[in-house]
């Protein structure tokens, strides 16, 4: 059997294997989509597959490829339960992140497919966006949502997804130049990283540095050169932190913290592609600052509120003070971007976090604190209930509020309540949200 | 001991004394009980060789890291499938499966609540009949035990409205003592433990 012989095997391996994965239930709605894109893909494939000549050794390398990629896919599908991951959560995830990856491709212009699964580690939230598939006659893209298998239930945590958001929008070339044109533009303009040059004396040798910083350098000196790819990634992933804090808000500061602290306890750490911890952290109140979430607690009226808002910014707040190492950026810089990128958004059709009024908020953390989940239910006791929408993002930051207050300092579990079963009650209240949301547009479509 | 009319009910949810959340529409509300809507959780017993209901293996295990045998046997007795809404589940005839409430339940140490299926999913074959009692001070999703006592498959979607509930008041309110279980703060149908107190009858 030569290599073009076994790539037309394969082909037909890939179509089985396409249809046993229809044992198995596939995240919401996306079965049908999916399965006759592959098919479209695999057929096309075989198309010029067939009249290649088996000596083609480079047409038959490209074909290989390909059809290893569509067979990983499929096998990801295939891990892909509903009961593995918060399919409510998804789906609200999806409507913010499905405008921005809609496009217009070779076929028509089309919504990504969406497939999710689970991975092993802390660190596998990821949104891609598949891309080079040059060689395939392209419909949809597919576009990919992993959570990490041990955080099934944990959807404050999910909130770090709208940092995934903002990688999925670089992988699409027309918002890139957007992106790179309007929203780093101010960032890259001044600072400590205008250049490789400033960036690595920064790191290197700047004598503002924290000790921690300081006991990095010393261990792996080569690790402070900044080159113009390391820049690059780090920018990609400041501006991939403001997506996150614009589109999920309060939550993502908590979700960003503890993940990101989880994986590096110093906070100091430093790589090829991400910047110390500390740094994206002062970015990130800066730009709180400028959206006015800093004075949100002298916004509210309820005494017990307030205080649960007060002790929320002072878990997440960072430093703004002039002249600190780690504030790499101006307030006029981070204001620039984040204003250029809800600018972005808005035009791309993706809805930016809004702060809760009050009513909305106390509502929601009065429910889980009294251990009901949160959503619009409506407990007053009418004759005829009228619950209301709520943003999830919302029921996230109450869920957040209220995890302020589960733990003393020395850990013992306050309220009653642990941070599982305060997950486990966000999560549910996503699903009776979607429930009052289905209930009440189907009313709303009845009556218009 | 007497049930709550529409009235007392509506009455003691505005005062928080009890929760049932959310009430998607009016009418969930009955002259003496409320609807209860279906979840969106299926666990459903797994035929196979490591599946069976053995109470001996609950008596003399615990549920420490290394029971290896426990906890497989435990895990592979059911199969869990999330059904989000708009998608249909088949529950076949003689097939039991385990399913949550939509709606969350907190009962005060006065109340008691009894679960029944609603009348038109009983006639046709719907059975939720076994653990319907809710125990004052209860918070958490209702598990119902559903089970097709007909002769052909029923669809079932989450959301619809398959069970009620009735609350009855106590000649005095529980104890704080006696209250509170294994399965309360439920987020979704988990197995019993058959031989929890019985251990002395088993071998």
């Amino acid at each position: 059997m030569n290599s073009k012989e076994f790539l037309l095997q394969e082909c037909e391996n890939v179509r089985a294997t396409l249809r046993d994965v229809l044992r198995h239930d596939y995240s919401a709605g996306s079965s049908a989509e999916f399965y006759n894109e592959f098919c479209e893909r695999l057929a096309f494939l075989e198309y010029l597959l067939k009249p290649t000549d088996s000596d083609d050794v480079s047409a038959l390398a490209t074909f290989a490829g390909e059809l290893s990629l569509l067979s990983t896919i499929v096998h990801h599908m295939e891990r892909s339960h509903a009961g593995e991951f918060p399919w409510p959560f998804t789906e609200y995830l999806q409507s913010l992140a499905t405008p921005l990856c809609k496009e217009n491709l070779a076929q028509n212009e089309g919504e990504p497919i969406i497939r999710v699964y689970a991975e092993g580690g802390l660190d596998s939230y990821q949104i891609n966006l598949e891309n080079d598939l040059s060689q395939l006659n392209i419909g949809r893209r597919i576009f990919t949502i992993v959570f990490p298998r041990t955080l099934r239930h944990h959807v404050l945590l999910h909130a770090i997804f709208g940092h995934e958001i903002g990688h999925a929008a670089w992988t699409i070339p027309k918002h890139k130049a957007d992106l790179m044109d309007k929203v780093l533009k101010p960032l890259r303009a001044a600072g400590p990283l205008n250049s490789t040059s400033q960036a690595t004396a920064w790191l290197g040798n700047d004598p503002g540095a924290p000790g921690p910083i300081v006991d990095l350098r010393n261990q792996d000196p080569d690790s402070t050169q900044i080159d113009g790819n390391k820049l690059n990634s780090w920018f990609q992933e400041f501006m991939c932190d403001l997506f996150g804090l614009v589109t999920f808000g309060g939550s993502f500061l908590a979700a960003h913290q503890t993940l990101l602290l989880a994986l590096d306890p110093t906070g100091h750490r430093w790589g090829p592609y991400h910047p110390p911890y500390i740094c994206r952290k002062a970015v990130l109140w800066r730009a709180c600052k400028h959206l006015k979430w800093d004075e949100l607690p002298a916004s509210l009226h309820e005494p017990g509120l307030r205080a649960d808002v007060v002790a929320f910014m002072n878990s997440y707040s960072g430093t703004t003070a002039p002249g600190r190492w780690e504030d790499v950026f101006t307030q006029d810089q981070v204001a620039a971007a984040v204003e250029a990128l809800r600018t972005f958004l808005s035009a791309a059709g993706t809805s930016c976090f809004n702060m809760p009024d009050e009513s909305t908020l106390s509502s929601l953390v009065g429910m889980l604190t009294n251990h009901i989940p949160p959503c619009g239910s409506d407990l007053s006791g009418a004759a005829s209930p009228v619950n209301r929408g709520v943003d999830f993002r919302h029921i996230l930051f109450a869920g957040w509020l209220v995890a302020e207050k589960l733990t003393t300092p020395s850990g013992s579990v306050k309220q009653g309540l642990t941070f599982d079963q305060l997950n486990r009650l966000c999560e549910l209240g996503l699903r009776q949200q979607r429930a009052i949301d289905l209930y009440n547009s189907t009313k709303k479509g009845q009556t218009s | 001991m007497s049930a709550l009319v529409k009235k007392t009910i509506l009455e003691s949810i505005a005062k928080g004394h009890l929760v049932v959340s959310p009430i998607i529409s009016a009418k969930q509300i009955g002259a003496s009980s409320i609807d209860l809507r279906l979840g969106n959780v299926f666990l459903m017993v797994r035929a196979r060789g490591l599946s069976d209901v053995d109470p001996g293996r609950f008596a003399h295990s615990d549920e420490t890291a290394g029971d290896h045998a426990f906890h497989q046997a435990r895990r592979q007795k059911h199969e869990r499938f999330e059904a989000p809404f708009g998608q249909k589940f088949l529950l076949h005839p003689g097939m039991l499966a385990l399913v949550p409430t939509l709606e969350w339940i907190k009962l005060p140490a006065d109340l008691q609540g009894i679960v029944t299926a609603r009348s038109s999913w009983a006639r046709e074959g719907l059975s939720i009949a076994t653990a319907s009692l809710i125990h004052p001070g209860y918070k958490g999703i209702v598990t119902l035990e559903l089970a097709n006592l007909g002769q052909i498959p029923l669809v079932l979607y989450p959301g619809l409205r398959i069970a009620q509930i009735a609350f009855y008041t106590l000649s005095e309110p529980a104890r704080e003592e006696d209250m509170g279980s294994r399965f309360d703060m439920a987020f979704e149908p988990v197995e019993g433990n058959v031989a929890h107190g019985d251990e002395v009858f088993l071998p």
